[in-house]
C-alpha cells in the first residue's frame, strides 16, 4: 500500500452533496490533496501490507509539524500506480523519523495532468481515507521519541510541550 | 555581581539597577556584548537587551496595546526574553501572567517599570484583536499542524479579552468573511487553550458550530471538543452525530465522541 497525506473533508464528496457530479466522475476536491513538486512529482509513503510501519510513518511526519494536530492520509493499493501509467522512484524522505525516510519514501514521477487525474479518481475509488486523532498523533510521536526513532531536540517548541507536558 | 554583569556596568546605555534586575533572573546565562540591542530605536529610553545569536529582534509590532498604560510584551518572542524581561516585573506580576510568552503590566504597577514598558514615545503598532490574531493566515486552506503562530494570538487574546474574544469570534463567524479552513482551525484552537475563565464560553461555542452548514466548520467544531476535552460536550456530540449527513463526518464525530467518554 501506498499512503499520502490528505485533508480527509475534501474527500467526502464536497460536503455529501454529489448530486452534480457526472456518472462516472469525481468531485474536483481531492486533486487538490494530489498536489505536485515543480518537477511533477508526488510524494508517497510505502505501508507495508500488514501495516507494521504505519504508525513510524505517520508519528515521524507529523513530527515535523509545528503543533500536534490530527492527520488524514489515504491508504491506496499500489496497483493504482500502474493503472494510471504512473512511475515510482525510491527517495529519501524528509520527515522526523531518517529510518523511515531511508526505507520507506517514495516519489511518484513523471506526472502528467492527465495522469494526475487519472491517479486521483483511481486512488477515490480504492482508496481508504483515515483519521488519526490529535490525541493518538501526540501518542505516536511520544512512543517514537520515547524509542528513539524520533529526535525530541528536532521537535518544534510548541510541539514539545504539546506531547511532553499535557 | 558575575563577571557578566560587571561588563554590562560598562555599557554607558546601562544602569546598575537595570542590570541588576536582568541579572537576578538569568544567573549564569551567557549573552555576548556584541548581540546588545536597544530599544531607542523604537521610541523609547536605551535600556539594553540581549539576545541569543539565533533569535530575532523585539520588532515594534510586538508590543501590544492594552490601554489604560497597560502594554504586554508578547507574540513571537523567544524563549530568551523570558528572562530578559526584568526579574522584578516578573516577580511583581506572577498573578498577572498571561502565557510563556506574555507578560502583562497592570496600571498599579506601572510607575515602578522602566520608562520603556510604560510610555514609548510613539504609539505600538499593534492592538491585540481578531485582526492581528488572523494576519497571514487568509488563505483559504491552512494546513493542518502549521497553526502554532495562530494558536499563540489566540491564546493570548482568549487570556486577555475572555469571553468578550470569544462573543466577538462568534460573530466574525457568522459575518462569512473566514473561510470554513480558517474557522476549522480557529475552533480547533479554542479547544486547546488552557484557560479556564473562558472554559464555558469556548465549551458553548464549539457546540453552537456543530450545527454550522458548512461540514469543515462542523469538523472543527467536532475537533476542538476533543481538544477540549470535556464530557459536557457529550450530550451535543450525540445530539451532532445524530443529525450529521455526511457520513465520513459522521464517522469523525464518533471518534470524537468515543475520545470523551473514555
Amino acid at each position: 500500500m501506498l499512503l499520502r497525506k490528505v485533508d480527509k473533508r475534501r474527500w467526502d464528496g464536497i460536503a455529501g452533496d454529489t448530486g452534480w457530479v457526472p456518472s462516472g466522475d469525481i468531485p474536483a476536491a481531492p486533486v487538490a490533496d494530489f498536489n505536485t513538486s515543480v518537477d511533477s512529482k508526488i510524494s508517497v509513503w510505502y505501508v507495508e501490507s500488514d501495516k507494521s510501519n504505519l504508525e513510524r510513518i505517520i508519528a515521524g511526519i507529523a513530527a515535523g509539524r509545528q503543533t500536534a494536530d490530527k492527520f488524514d492520509y489515504v491508504l491506496f493499493p499500489e496497483n493504482v500506480l500502474s493503472q494510471a501509467g504512473v512511475k515510482v522512484e525510491d527517495v529519501p524522505g524528509k520527515s522526523k523519523d531518517k529510518d523511515a525516510n531511508a526505507k520507506w519514501h517514495r516519489d511518484l514521477v513523471e506526472i502528467s495532468a492527465t495522469k494526475l487525474i487519472k491517479l486521483v479518481e483511481l486512488v477515490h475509488r480504492e482508496g481508504n481515507v483515515v483519521r488519526s486523532s490529535e490525541r493518538d498523533v501526540i501518542a505516536l510521536i511520544r512512543k517514537f521519541v520515547d524509542a528513539g526513532l524520533i529526535e525530541k531536540r528536532g521537535l518544534t517548541e510548541t510541539l514539545t510541550k504539546r506531547i511532553f507536558e499535557n | 555581581m558575575n563577571a557578566r554583569a560587571e561588563e554590562f556596568d560598562d555599557s554607558d546605555s546601562f544602569s546598575t539597577n537595570h542590570g541588576k534586575i536582568i541579572f537576578d533572573a538569568n544567573s549564569g546565562t551567557a549573552f555576548s556584548k556584541n548581540e546588545l540591542l536597544t530599544l531607542q530605536e523604537f521610541g523609547g529610553p536605551r535600556v539594553p537587551w540581549f539576545y541569543e545569536s539565533n533569535t530575532p529582534p523585539i520588532r515594534p509590532r510586538d508590543w501590544i496595546d492594552l490601554g489604560n498604560g497597560v502594554f504586554i510584551f508578547s507574540a513571537s518572542v523567544p524563549d530568551m526574553h523570558q528572562a530578559l524581561v526584568p526579574a522584578r516585573v516578573f516577580t511583581l506580576l506572577q498573578d498577572c501572567y498571561v502565557g510563556q510568552f506574555c507578560f502583562a503590566v497592570p496600571p498599579s504597577e506601572a510607575s515602578t517599570l522602566p520608562d520603556v514598558f510604560t510610555r514609548p514615545s510613539e504609539p505600538p503598532a499593534l492592538k491585540l484583536d481578531w485582526s492581528s490574531c488572523l494576519a497571514g493566515f487568509v488563505d483559504e486552506e491552512i494546513e493542518d499542524g502549521m497553526t502554532a503562530a495562530l494558536g499563540e494570538r489566540i491564546s493570548n487574546l482568549i487570556r486577555l479579552r475572555g469571553s468578550e474574544a470569544i462573543k466577538q469570534l462568534k460573530e466574525l463567524i457568522a459575518s462569512n468573511d473566514l473561510s470554513p479552513s480558517v474557522v476549522s482551525h480557529l475552533l480547533r484552537w479554542l479547544g486547546r487553550i488552557k484557560n479556564a475563565a473562558s472554559f464555558d464560553s469556548r465549551l458553548k461555542l464549539l457546540c453552537e458550530n456543530l450545527r454550522s452548514e458548512s461540514a469543515v466548520i462542523r469538523d472543527g467544531a467536532s475537533l476542538g471538543l476533543a481538544a477540549l476535552g470535556s464530557p459536557k460536550a457529550i450530550s451535543f456530540l450525540q445530539k451532532a452525530i445524530d443529525q450529521e449527513k455526511v457520513p465520513e463526518l459522521r464517522a469523525d464525530m464518533e471518534q470524537v465522541l468515543r475520545e470523551l467518554q473514555y
